[in-house]
């Protein structure tokens, strides 16, 4: 669904991505790990368009999309959770949800509908529904983050660091809800530090070290991997 | 006597605050103070001059289309020369700069159009003065306060409920994420613009109908920045009822402070409150301390 | 033998120049050059014309700007209420000399002192940040016009202190354009070299890591509050300096002088100048006095073609006449050290 050829990135002359190539095939969850400044949210940004790769192509569907604007990468289907949330602290979480739709050509008649689903995934948002985005709790603004992105009904769905700053019960929470969507046919890209938790959901992974993918294998042997143990999952 | 000095107030109050919340709207969009701002009242001022005598139209045509008007100046500057900068990652002051740059360009095209003489507007504006309960009253004042505030809940209404609106709030508070939701937020500027203009622009029309228009009468709108903080910058609600302390303080200090000093009490509560409350007396979202 | 003009194979002069910029050297090759010129300029002009009279005006101005570009370029306050201290120097001034009969010289040191007490009173908002300084600041500058409007028994309200004596200084007389022009530039060029002293100081180094990163310096542990008040004080005492001297040049002061449209007018040239950079302060004084001076054959289009000309600038030279100059500079220098 998803394809990186030699995509190179750089911010003025100081280069962040040397070439990296990837493949997420539709249905799946793909991770990439890496420790911080590896590159990965760069990644992530150059797929939704925030930033232009300056070398390569970025297939979608078997279609470029090099230098899409955000916009442009939301209205195909692509969205992005991003790093730290983002949530509109002054919107309430039903217009946070709304903003979630505005890229839909059929927003007017669907937000209602897919606001409902939402509901139902995220109960938890439903009773929070008139509160101001910004006097959520760090777990709450995740699964807002998360829901909002679902508003769009993306066929990609992009995930940036979702566990950060969680307690571990709440990480276990948003992974059960990320391998649920997933179950639900959600095509997933997952960025995260916490290789562990990403591995374990995750079909496929790919290694990031300053700027280029340096390992990619399935999930289970990466986990298995005597490098990736001793570098990412601490044993 | 003290009544009809609050509703008085009240009226001047009014269009003080639909003019100090497009100041508010734009720099809670993209952090800028519009020194140009004011400048969209006169021009809404003089265009509604010409609807209402050169062309004779009924009163609420002439508030639509000199909105309108100066609407559609506002979005135009801020296109040209506004915008250009901001994509350039232009500073602040430049910005600031260009803005003042504006002002002098709309006011002196203005006193180009429409020459320098102040231009009053047609008697039918104003209407036989009621007694409403021993208050004297001119009909036109009770209009525009009345149509002040319900441009208000209008525009509330609009940030709300509709699409548009909501996704200004949300452009104004992160552009960036806002654009990952699809919002064009290079739109959702341009339309601050237009509301903030075409807001200054009916103002306009109210006070000129009730003193008269001119290219200079650019400098009352100025007071509106002192408004505006008042509210807090960058808080609509805020600014709304900014607008109508401020213009009850005005009115009450001019008659039993001294009329001189208006300018000494609105500036200098402008001091006190950003030293004692950035966030302006009612919200505490921004701050603008270090 | 052949005289030497290179130093490590980089001509003399240039070193001389990018060491300058580089704030190891107080002073360029330029700067000696343009003030040796600006000493001599009189001889080329008539005495009693009109240039010469303008000429003294700017100067004045000069000194504002100065200061300002001390306060707005280096460490990085937007002041819009500049004029207040320049009407307090003014004001000052006129008062001693012409109501209780001061001289001259104790007046310019009282202005002096005045500036730098309005300086403090601005110093309570120096804690808000950015915009909301901008906006404070301005607030100051409207406030302190209408206390020189209205406080009609010190100031004479809107009809302003005239027949103000002239300034006399160890028994010279500066009546005349000629004589006022060898008292204010020197006082633009001590000005000029104490700043530039200022920046190769350990306070300019200050001053530098706060103009390129307010939140490194403040991380380095730099006092960031006391250098801004110090800016200030400094920037403010110059004001006040000038409003002295403009004060004795015209030989009256009314409030118009000093109002908020005067401050923006300031911050304009900074701008159109170049932003932290003082010789471009100088330049863009200089530009925008003389297109307000010499655009008068547009009559009515001149205000118009001014705020087209101010636009023009920050969308496409947004760095001022001093950051295209700079960027020819550097580009040569590179260019000859790449040799």
């Amino acid at each position: 669904m998803l394809e990186l050829r030699g995509v190179e990135v750089g911010y003025g002359r100081v280069p962040v991505l040397k070439g990296i190539s990837l493949e997420l095939p539709e249905g799946q969850i793909v991770t990439l790990i890496g420790s911080n400044g590896a590159g990965k949210t760069t990644t992530l940004k150059t797929i939704t368009g925030i930033l232009r790769p300056h070398a390569g192509t970025i297939l979608f569907d078997g279609r470029p999309i090099n230098g899409i604007s955000p916009v442009e990468a939301v209205s195909r289907g692509i969205a992005l959770v991003p790093e730290g949330r983002r949530i509109f602290a002054s919107l309430s979480v039903q217009e946070n949800l709304r903003m979630g739709a505005f890229s839909r050509a059929d927003r007017k008649q669907a937000w209602m509908r897919q606001l409902d689903g939402m509901f139902e995934l995220f109960p938890h948002l439903a009773q929070r529904r008139h509160q101001l985005g910004g006097t959520l709790s760090g777990g709450e603004q995740q699964m807002l983050a998360i829901a909002r992105a679902l508003m769009s009904n993306p066929r990609l769905l992009l995930l940036d660091e979702p566990s950060m700053g969680l307690a571990p019960l709440l990480v276990e929470q948003i992974f059960a809800i990320i391998r649920d969507l997933n179950r639900r046919g959600a095509t997933v890209l997952l960025v995260e530090q916490n290789a562990r938790m990403a591995l374990s959901v995750a079909s496929v992974g790919y290694v990031m070290e300053i700027g280029s993918i340096v390992l990619h294998d399935t999930a289970r042997r990466l986990l298995d991997n005597p490098q990736v143990q001793a570098a990412y999952l601490g044993i | 006597m003290l009544l009809g000095q609050i509703v008085y107030g009240l009226v001047i109050g009014s269009i003080y605050s639909l003019i100090a919340i497009g100041f508010s709207m734009v720099f809670q969009a993209i952090g800028l103070l519009n020194f140009a701002h004011q400048e969209f009242m006169m021009l809404g001022g003089l265009i509604g001059y010409t609807l209402a005598v050169t062309l004779n139209l009924p009163a609420p045509l002439v508030v639509l289309l000199a909105g309108l008007g100066a609407g559609c100046i506002a979005v135009a500057i801020e296109k040209v020369g506004i915008s250009p900068i901001r994509h350039r990652g232009g500073a602040e002051i430049n910005l600031i700069i260009a803005t003042i740059g504006w002002g002098i360009i709309l006011s002196n095209a203005a006193m180009l159009t429409w020459d320098a003489y102040p231009l009053g507007y047609p008697q039918r504006f104003q209407g036989k003065p009621l007694n409403l309960g021993g208050i004297s009253i001119v009909p036109q004042n009770l209009v525009i306060l009345g149509a002040g505030i319900l441009l208000m809940i209008l525009l509330q209404l609009f940030f709300k409920r509709t699409w548009t609106g909501q996704s200004m709030r949300a452009a104004a508070e992160d552009s960036p994420t806002a654009a990952l939701m699809g919002i064009d937020t290079d739109r959702t500027v341009s339309w601050t613009f237009f509301i903030s203009g075409a807001l200054g622009g009916i103002a306009g029309v109210f006070v000129s109908s009730i003193f008269y228009a001119s290219f200079e009468m650019g400098l009352i709108g100025l007071r509106c920045f002192a408004a505006a903080v008042l509210g807090g910058f960058g808080n609509i609600v805020g600014a709304m009822f900014g607008g109508l302390i401020l213009g009850i303080i005005e009115t009450l200090g001019a008659t039993y402070i001294s009329s001189a000093y208006k300018d000494v009490i609105a500036y200098g509560i402008v001091i006190v409150i950003l030293l004692i409350r950035p966030t302006g007396i009612f919200a505490a979202r921004r701050t603008g301390l270090t | 033998m052949r005289p030497r003009f290179t130093y490590g194979g980089e001509l003399f002069l240039w070193r001389w120049l990018r060491l300058t910029m580089a704030n190891r050297y107080v002073i360029s090759p330029f700067a000696i050059i343009t003030m040796l010129a600006a000493l001599l300029l009189p001889l080329l002009l008539d005495p009693f014309g009109f240039l010469i009279l303008f000429l003294d005006n700017i100067l004045v101005f000069v000194l504002l700007t100065l200061g300002l570009q001390l306060i707005l370029g280096y460490a990085g306050i937007l002041n819009l209420g500049h004029a207040a201290f320049f009407g307090l120097g003014a004001y000052t001034s006129a008062i001693l000399t012409k109501t209780l009969g001061v001289p001259f010289p104790l007046a310019f040191l009282a202005s002096t002192l005045m500036g730098l007490l309005g300086g403090l009173l601005m110093c309570p908002i120096i804690r808000l940040r950015d915009v909301y300084f901008a906006m404070a600041s301005f607030a100051f500058g409207i406030v302190a016009y209408v206390v020189f409007s209205e406080w009609r028994e010190l100031t004479n309200g809107h009809i302003g202190i005239r027949a103000i004596p002239p300034a006399r200084l160890a028994g010279i007389d500066f009546t005349s354009s000629l004589n006022f022009y060898y008292l204010v530039l020197p006082c633009v060029i001590v000005l000029y070299l104490v700043f530039r002293l200022l920046l190769i100081s350990p306070f300019g180094t200050s001053l530098n890591a706060i103009r390129q990163s307010e939140l490194a310096a403040r991380s380095v542990g730099m006092h960031l509050a006391a250098i801004k008040v110090k800016t200030i004080l400094i920037g403010a005492a110059a004001a006040g300096a000038a409003g002295s001297l403009i004060t004795h040049l015209q030989g009256f002061v009314s409030p118009e002088l000093f109002n908020w449209p005067q401050s923006i007018t300031l911050v304009t040239m900074m701008v159109i100048g170049g932003i932290g950079s003082f010789p471009g302060a100088i330049i863009g004084t200089f530009a925008i006095q003389f297109m307000s001076e010499y655009l008068r054959f547009l009559v009515e289009y001149k205000m118009l073609i001014y705020g087209g000309v101010l636009v023009f600038f920050m969308i496409f030279l947004p760095k001022g006449i001093a950051g295209v100059v700079r960027a020819l500079v550097v580009a040569a220098l590179e260019r000859r050290s790449a040799r």
